[in-house]
């Protein structure tokens, strides 16, 4: 899974809520839940130091 | 009329003068006996060979009170026998015929295949995939895996009328590798790992060409989720394909998740691969269609669902909306003239809270009040998954101008090429 320019959306609380990434080349919305496996992934490679998320804007 | 078998003997005694044509009557010569006496005993024994019958078995409770008959119904067309089981089965188990007249126990039909779309006929995403990444789904519920090379999948149709497997096949999945690797497959996951543990038959029609190796590898991995135990691979067997159909049959002991740590997203894996023994780069090719997977040794014919049935099932996982051409996709709200606010239900709920996205988003508009279309629909974007849950997710379409504030709207994708402007939830495993 090649995932890239990840970075999270936040509710109107400034919560974090999403995260909005480049997933095999598609820009996709993923939630933050533990069982969703693009999330997964996402936390996995982070947790390597591959990849890096950029606070919301 | 002689009493040649047990059916011609009268219930009243003294209406029973032969024996197979040798008088027993009052006044019988004695040397008659012992021939009517072997008589009789043919009779029984064509009784216990199976050659004559009884109208009716009756089986007496304890106390001569009441019991159980079979019995044979009035008219039988072909003379059949039934060969029993040897043996009880599992609790809960029903008992089935080969259509051959041997019976055995097997799990009760209906929803007793445990995979989703083993007939190939939903393809939700497109039917032809040519630069598959690895981990990407394609049918729906089936998943392409490589790391060196890659692959094709199809939806292949089969021809109306054919004959080579059982007629409510409609569709086949045809998996291509043009170079052959190992780790070069694929795989459908089965939620919820902590469910499946024990024997299993797996079943599915085959055909094709085969990896270098000369076979194919079937395996069962049991991922535990995320932080859960670490997963545990089995490997079930091989198989040969050769260039006509034919059914497989393995057997599949998936192992205990006794004090297993079982974490969100876990699923049973069960894949179809290049050996890991076998690095060859020979071409191949998979047919594959019919795949069942049920609870105990004995693999029953296929489980057929509606197309309707298996749809709602793999909408559990993914489902996609948009597509077609003026194709109004929900209401919404307009925030202000170039913002609107839409939500979307789930057809069905889905699995998880899902990924989302949206294709080609400049195929999609959003009615203003005159409902003639949005003037300036270049600037339209959509942002996906604001709020996703597992019932529904909320859309926030922005355009160049000309919605009005607390009005009510629309949204439709406009894709003259049906196959553009998609909103993809997706909460696979």
């Amino acid at each position: 899974m090649q995932i890239s320019n990840a970075q999270y959306i936040v509710d109107m609380d400034d919560n974090n809520t999403t995260i909005v990434a480049t997933i095999d080349g598609d820009e996709v919305f993923v939630p933050l839940s533990q069982g969703n496996r693009h999330y997964a992934e996402i936390m996995r490679q982070v947790e390597s130091g591959e990849l890096t998320i950029a606070d919301a804007d | 009329m002689a009493k040649d078998k047990l059916t011609d003997y009268d219930s009243t005694a003294s209406n029973n003068l032969d024996v197979g044509g040798i008088s027993v009557a009052e006044g019988m010569l004695p040397s008659g006996v012992n021939n009517a006496i072997r008589e009789q005993m043919s009779h029984l024994a064509d009784f216990a060979a199976g050659t004559s019958g009884v109208d009716v078995l009756k089986l007496q409770d304890d106390t001569d009170t009441n019991s159980i008959k079979l019995q044979a119904p009035a008219s039988v067309t072909t003379t059949t026998t039934f060969t029993l089981p040897d043996g009880d089965g599992a609790s809960g188990q029903t008992m089935i015929t080969d259509g051959a007249g041997t019976l055995s126990w097997a799990a009760p039909y209906g929803n007793r295949n445990l995979i989703i779309n083993g007939a190939m006929q939903v393809a939700q995403r497109g039917t032809s995939y040519s630069s598959i990444s690895s981990d990407q789904y394609t049918l729906d519920r089936f998943i392409a895996f490589h790391t060196s090379v890659t692959p094709t999948i199809t939806q292949e149709s089969l021809s109306v009328g054919q004959t080579d497997l059982p007629s409510r096949f409609r569709n086949y999945l045809r998996f291509t590798a043009g170079t052959g690797a190992t780790l070069l497959g694929f795989c459908t996951r089965i939620e919820d790992v902590s469910k499946y543990y024990g024997t299993y038959k797996l079943s599915f029609y085959a055909k094709g060409t085969n990896p270098a190796g000369g076979s194919f590898q079937q395996r069962m991995i049991q991922r535990f989720g995320t932080g859960g135990s670490s997963q545990v691979i089995t490997n079930n067997g091989t198989f040969t394909v050769t260039s006509s159909w034919q059914r497989f049959e393995i057997d599949v002991i998936v192992p205990s998740v006794s004090g297993k740590t079982i974490g969100a997203g876990s699923y049973l894996q069960l894949q179809f691969t290049q050996p890991d023994s076998d690095a060859g780069t020979s071409a191949w090719t998979l047919d594959i269609t019919g795949i069942q997977l049920e609870v105990g040794s004995t693999a029953t014919p296929f489980e057929h669902r509606s197309y309707g049935d298996e749809l709602l099932a793999c909408m559990r996982y993914y489902q996609q909306i948009g597509g077609e051409s003026a194709n109004v996709l929900c209401t919404g709200q307009c925030t202000s003239s170039t913002l609107a606010t839409f939500f979307i239900p789930f057809i069905v709920p889905v699995r998880d809270d899902p990924t989302c996205s949206v294709s080609d988003q400049t195929h999609f508009r959003v009615f203003n009040a005159a409902v003639s279309g949005i003037p300036d629909t270049t600037n339209m974007t959509i942002a996906a998954n604001v709020a996703a849950s597992c019932n529904g997710f909320r859309i926030l379409a922005t355009v160049g101008s000309g919605l009005s504030a607390g009005n009510a709207t629309m949204l439709y994708s406009d894709d003259s090429d049906n196959n553009a402007g998609i909103i993809k939830m997706d909460a696979e495993l």
